[in-house]
């Protein structure tokens, strides 16, 4: 592992000129057990008494030394003390990493410690600038990463499948769309603290990572330093309390290791109306050592959760009732908030590793994991009733002509909470009237369901051939099942539904076939927990193969790397869908495809504190099974020409770190070429999914990255980061429109896109801060800017069609096709904390933070327009846009006691 | 040490527990008890003193505190009613628009409602005073956001309301909006769809026992049916019922809207199914009409939608031939041919101008006179009477087989009181499908 050590280990450079009689001693201290940077650690020099704090990256450097032998001494208050002797015999004496342990009661005999040995071996060494990043300490990263979080940012414009999360090599992203769901281990901060961060297209070694890069999250038990922690956050964000406790024991006899965590989070109501929160979350890992070279680890976790969720409504709506974050899904049941769209998911992953040291050189490393589970998200539906969402259009003001009866409906908007919310009382007292008549349910509460069942191989190598190259290579296959169907949640009071489809039975008075959502149980009665609507398997198999090799050398690094993958996947219907008999029921064809991709990258090294940086990918990627089936909920049909996509691309960076400065400005420039896109939602007016496809869409993102940060004095810094992105569409795709309940005909046509922006997330965002830190106190405050954000749209908008009629003069034409900008905005945010030592080994945290001091509740953090279109009057404020706003000021407490 | 870490750990796993138990989040909730609602006021007009408000105006605002009750006897259930609601006391029936769908979820038929009128308005439709609410100058549809503070329920729906059996021979005006029964009637288009394929309404005449369209001053009684109707594709029931449903008035044409397939389900069925059916509402293209002689060849007479022959100002004495398609009575047991003739002025040199006639080896095509025919005996409307008289039940009974029937005329001359007018409607033939 060495390459793997220098990899954290940041060597610098010689500077011009050396001073007679006098060097530079430069450094860095790391936690023993993790690796971890250890900043505010003071080390001197004695006899010199020269004395320095370490660095956020646990750096430090002393300029001007005299030549000469002196003891070196690290101490912290929470380490170990540790001293060593050195020689200062050069102009430039650069140390291996100084590693340190953490003081606990248990701590065993010194003989543990690192010793510091002084590199003297190969002076050229010194140059060997590897490890350029540790992405993490990368401002641009971090600020991108926790501040710009909360906006929707996207780093670079990507969508979410363009980067992949590892948990000790388990792939966490989702098979059908490449997502990662991050959801599935959250409240377990704790547990998976160890993380490497590798961004956009730098090199990693553990994967064949797309063009947005990826995450390795390390959870093997040996690698927690031992503590026992418990931290309760008091907030007003997604949740109230959370509760946390992890304890990790640190190597134990016999080589074993153990870490556990829990968690809960929960909330009556979040910072959203109506939204309450519900999650635990448990994770454990053991790790047993056999001999020197060979070690198992077991982890298991999950985060079982349930939480009531917001939905975007129209402006009006929120100008109604005088806030921007009125969320339409919940009202009172006997007096109490009850929420319609709630989510509730529980994926347990069991993962078992095998780490092995071949040699000194050579480790391979080995993953087995499987997951199994459901996801389900709840939502009202009825059948031969009136609409019981309040925000329904044809309920709002607007929708009357008449001012008397608009003033009315304002006031009743205004004062009724019967009105204004969902009025669950009025569901239940429907369903019982149809009850006397022996009728079905009018109103119900359905699960849409996805049950999980997936099984994981990756098994990958790395070795160090000399002290120039390391190869690295691996395979990874992915047996993936998921069923998607609806449940019955609750039949608000009624007595039973009928499966079958009432807008086809509107549509088609009379055809008892094309109603039924089953043929092969038709008019099937639905109790509580009977599956119904659709029900179908997705089945992906992929198989990885992927090899890399990394060059070191003084003045310049480079690697290249290459991959391919072997994809399949098919439909199982497990219903005979009325309106397509023949094409719903049994395994669709099986769909293959043969994608490779090859990337590289190289870094010129002008000294030891300024890197050039170039790298490029090109690869081709098969369509994500989501993207695959025009309407895969009821029938087998795949898009037409369905291919697989191409992305390429590159970035061109420019670094400079000094213990006093750091710098990365980069220019990226990325085509996705042919994806195909669906936006399968499910349409709350139709109550039915709607398929919005667009195939062959071509997209181009490049942008520039910038960020700074300034150690100004010892006490503070100053920084700035910037990301000016320009993300569009570049063709004309083809758009097909189809409804799963054939309520109206699938329609194809040329989607005028070109030139439009890739929605939604803030194209300009830039951020500026100071951070103070002071004997164990923290301050950071940061202004922060958004903008360039677009609204997501309603591609029926863009045709031939929605403009037909209208004379090439007509203004009509540009509000119709035109994209709305989304409003951007300031945020001003701050936090402090500081750590307490109680006793000698006891700690205290405390931590607070506030987000959007100035309460800046205008800026629109996400929308879309409405899919519908009047084609008739072509009034586009028919059917409104819809927005989510960036919260207002909220509050983060968090406080934890270390032991 | 140990000792303290695990006292430590101890007191802080409770303390953890309790915070985490005591803050469970709920989300199974009760299920609110059924609502039986009451009304503490009464009515203070009946239903035909609020029509009555409105005399002789187009459209009057309720400014009293005027409340009415009623009972619910229609709602949009069936789609065939759409944004109305009828209601009924013991005076009378009362239609009111209402601007919301989906409304017998609430107002079931049976249910007890009472209206605090005030604010609504009272307005003539087409001859029909309804409740509403302005729109564009008349009236209209009272908002959804109007009823409540007006509308209230009173206790859990009732049984169905009895409806008034309908004499059409007394005043009708007092009975729009009601709920009627028509008793005795049959459905003239019996085995067609209550909707036509693609139309939005359906007129479809309602006919006596005897097959005779109920006209009303003037104008056909007519069961309209909305194709929104969940029965709009349904087949009219065949046979002699009861037809239930809420009688109303457009324009001077009174009409009858079912609330579901229901109401029309009493309908006896004679077990006959129609075989063919000819209205004649089109000119019929594939009907044969072939002049042998006199050049006057039956035509399709738009005004009136029947057939019509006439040698009356002809080239010679006619002899003019209609002839139907083939009608293929194979399995059918007891056949019955049934249609109407009318015939005006005299033919003083022809005793039967008219002759029906069967055929069983016609071509399908040209001239009929080489084919064999045999004379069909029916009642046909008497000489220059102007009568339109049905034919009876013609038994095609002997027949097993795919027939031709035909309507021969003849006149003696070209002049008046020569040449007779015949007309033809109603071609239908019924029979029992042999299983």
């Amino acid at each position: 592992m060495k390459k793997f050590t220098l990899f954290i280990l940041i060597l610098l450079a010689f500077s011009s000129v050396a001073v007679a009689q006098q060097g530079r001693l430069m450094g860095k201290v790391t936690e023993m057990t993790t690796d971890a940077p250890v900043p505010n650690a003071t080390v001197t020099i004695s006899p010199l008494s020269l004395s320095i704090v370490t660095t956020d990256d646990g750096f430090f450097e002393f300029k001007n030394v005299p030549f000469g032998k002196y003891t070196l001494s690290v101490s912290s208050a929470i380490f170990e003390p540790f001293s060593i002797q050195i020689a200062i015999d050069r102009p430039e004496v650069k140390m291996e990493p100084v590693h340190i342990k953490r003081k606990t009661a248990d701590t065993e005999a010194h003989e543990d410690i690192s010793t510091i040995t002084l590199d003297l071996e190969d002076e050229n060494k010194d140059q060997s600038v590897s490890g350029l990043l540790r992405a993490s300490e990368d401002i641009f990263v971090s600020t991108a990463g926790y501040t710009f979080g909360s906006m929707f940012f996207r780093a670079r414009g990507y969508d979410s499948e363009n980067s992949s999360v590892m948990i000790n090599g388990y792939d966490a992203s989702d098979a059908e769309n490449g997502r990662v769901v991050w959801s599935n281990w959250g409240g377990l901060n704790d547990a998976m603290r160890n993380k490497e961060v590798y961004y956009g297209l730098n090199p990693e070694n553990f994967s064949f990572s797309s063009i947005g890069g990826s995450t390795y999250i390390n959870t093997r038990a040996s690698q927690y330093r031992k503590q026992l922690k418990v931290s309760y956050a008091l907030t007003n964000r997604t949740y109230t309390n959370r509760l946390m406790v992890t304890y990790s024991s640190g190597q134990l006899p016999h080589g074993w290791a153990i870490t556990v965590s829990g968690s809960r989070r929960w909330a009556e109501q979040s910072y959203i109306k109506g939204t309450f929160y519900d999650a635990w979350s448990y994770f454990a890992s053991l790790e047993k050592k056999f001999g020197k070279n060979h070690s198992l680890n077991l982890t298991v976790y999950g985060a079982p959760t349930q939480r009531g969720q917001q939905s975007a409504t129209v402006q009006e709506v929120y100008d109604l009732t005088g806030t921007n974050y009125y969320n339409p899904n919940w009202g009172y049941q006997n007096g109490e908030k009850r929420n319609a769209k709630v989510k509730n998911f529980h994926e347990p992953v069991f993962l078992l590793n095998h780490f092995w040291d071949i040699s000194e050189k050579i480790k391979l490393s080995t993953a087995v994991g499987y997951t199994f589970g459901k996801d389900k998200w709840s939502a009202l539906n009825w059948y031969n009733a009136a609409d019981p969402r309040p925000d329904y259009y044809r309920y709002l003001p607007s929708y009357q002509t008449d001012p008397v009866i608009r003033q009315l409906i304002t006031q009743q908007w205004q004062n009724e909470s019967t009105v204004n919310q969902i009025d669950w009382n009025k569901l239940y007292q429907i369903n019982y009237l149809s009850n006397l008549e022996g009728k079905q349910s009018r109103y119900i509460i359905e699960n849409n369901v996805t049950q999980t069942d997936q099984f994981y191989f990756n098994s990958h190598v790395n070795a160090d051939i000399n002290d120039h190259v390391t190869v690295s290579g691996g395979l990874n296959f992915r047996l993936y099942k998921a069923g998607h169907y609806k449940e019955m949640s609750d039949l608000l009071g009624g007595n039973y539904w009928v499966d079958i489809d009432q807008f086809a039975e509107r549509d088609f008075p009379g055809d008892s076939t094309i109603v039924q959502n089953d043929l092969n149980n038709p008019n099937r009665v639905i109790k509580v927990g009977d599956k119904f609507g659709y029900n179908y398997d997705a089945h992906i198999n992929t198989l990885n193969l992927w090899a890399q090799g990394q060059f070191t050398y003084n003045k310049f690094d480079f690697y290249i790397a290459g991959s391919l993958t072997g994809t399949e996947f098919w439909r199982t219907g497990n219903m005979r869908n009325g309106r397509h008999p023949n094409s719903s029921y049994g395994d669709s064809p099986k769909y293959d495809f043969l994608n490779f991709g090859v990337r590289g990258g190289f870094t010129y090294k002008f000294s030891g504190r300024h890197y050039a940086n170039i790298n490029g990918l090109y690869l081709t990627r098969a369509p994500y099974f989501t993207n695959s089936f025009i309407s895969a909920r009821v029938r087998n049909d795949i898009v037409p020409d369905l291919s697989s996509e191409k992305i390429f691309g590159g970035d061109i960076s420019y670094t400079i770190r000094y213990p006093w400065l750091f710098a990365r400005v980069t220019y990226y420039y990325t085509r996705f070429l042919n994806q195909t896109e669906i936006n399968s939602f499910y349409h709350d007016d139709y109550r039915t999914y709607v398929n919005y496809i667009l195939r062959g869409v071509d997209k181009q993102h490049q942008g520039i990255e910038l960020g700074v940060e300034v150690k100004a004095t010892k006490f503070m810094s100053v920084y700035g980061v910037a990301s000016i992105g320009d993300y569009i569409y570049t063709n004309r795709p083809t758009g097909t429109i189809s409804f799963d309940n054939g309520s109206r005909p699938d329609t194809t046509g040329t989607v005028y896109l070109k030139n439009f922006y890739v929605p939604t997330t803030p194209q300009t965002a830039l951020s500026a801060g100071l951070k103070f830190n002071y004997k164990y106190w923290f301050f950071d405050v940061n202004g922060n800017f958004y903008d360039n954000g677009w609204l997501d749209f309603n591609p029926e908008r863009r045709t031939q069609l929605a403009i037909k009629g209208l004379g090439p003069e007509d203004p009509l034409i540009k509000t119709i096709t035109e994209q709305q900008e989304l409003k951007g905005g300031f945020t001003l945010d701050a936090s402090l904390g500081k750590s307490f030592r109680i006793k000698s080994k006891v700690y205290l945290n405390v931590n607070f933070s506030v987000t959007n001091i100035l309460n800046n509740t205008n800026i629109q953090s996400g929308g879309f327009e409405q899919n519908r279109f009047d084609f008739d009057t072509k009034d586009i404020s028919k059917f409104p846009p819809k927005y989510y706003y960036y919260y207002g000021r909220t509050f983060y407490l968090n406080i934890g006691i270390r032991i | 040490m140990k000792y303290i870490r695990l006292k430590n750990l101890g007191i802080i796993i409770s303390l953890s527990l309790m915070v985490v138990f005591s803050g469970c989040v709920k989300h199974n909730f009760d299920e609110p008890p059924i609502n039986i609602p009451h009304v503490d006021f009464d009515a203070n007009c009946s239903i035909a003193g609020l029509k009555a408000m409105l005399g002789t105006q187009d459209m009057v605002e309720i400014t009293a505190d005027t409340i009415i009750e009623g009972i619910v006897t229609a709602n949009d259930e069936s789609g065939n009613i759409y944004k109305k609601l009828y209601i009924r006391d013991n005076t009378g029936g009362l239609e009111m628009g209402i601007d919301q769908t989906s409304l017998y979820t609430t107002y079931k038929v049976g249910q007890r409602v009472f209206i605090k009128c005030k604010g609504l308005y009272l307005g003539n439709y087409a001859d029909v005073v309804q409740l509403g609410y302005p729109y564009n100058g008349s009236i209209g549809r009272i908002p959804a956001a109007m009823l409540s503070g007006r509308f209230f329920l009173d206790s859990l729906p009732g049984p169905a309301p009895v409806p008034d059996t309908l004499d059409l021979s007394g005043a009708l005006g007092g009975k729009v909006s009601n709920l009627i029964a028509l008793k005795n009637v049959r459905f003239p288009d019996a085995g067609s769809t209550f909707v036509i394929p693609g139309e939005s309404n359906t007129n479809r005449d309602i006919a006596d026992a005897f097959g005779n369209v109920i006209s009303i001053g003037g104008k056909n009684l007519i069961l309209r049916t909305s194709s929104y109707a969940n029965f709009a594709n349904d087949k009219m029931p065949d046979g002699v019922g009861t037809l239930i449903g809420i009688f109303s008035v457009f324009n001077g044409q009174y009409q009858v809207y079912i609330r579901d397939i229901n109401d029309t389900k009493n309908f006896v069925d004679t077990g006959n199914k129609v075989i063919y059916q000819q209205n004649f509402d089109a000119d019929p293209p594939d009907w044969v009409k072939f002049a042998k002689a006199g050049g006057k060849p039956w035509t399709w007479d738009a005004t009136y939608s029947v057939m019509v022959a006439n040698g009356y100002q002809g080239t010679a004495p006619c002899e003019t031939w209609l002839v139907s398609p083939a009608i293929d009575l194979t399995g059918i047991s007891n056949p019955i041919l049934t249609f109407k003739t009318w015939t005006k002025f005299t033919d003083s040199g022809l005793a039967n101008p008219l002759d029906v006639y069967i055929s069983t080896n016609y071509s399908g095509s040209g001239d009929p006179t080489t084919a064999d025919w045999t004379t069909l005996q029916c009642a046909l409307s008497p000489a220059n009477s102007g009568i339109w008289t049905s034919s009876g039940d013609v038994s095609l009974a002997t027949f097993n087989q795919p027939v031709y029937i035909a309507y021969r005329y003849r006149s003696s001359g070209v002049t008046s009181g020569t040449a007779s007018k015949w007309e033809v409607d109603t071609f239908k033939v019924t029979g029992k499908k042999n299983q």
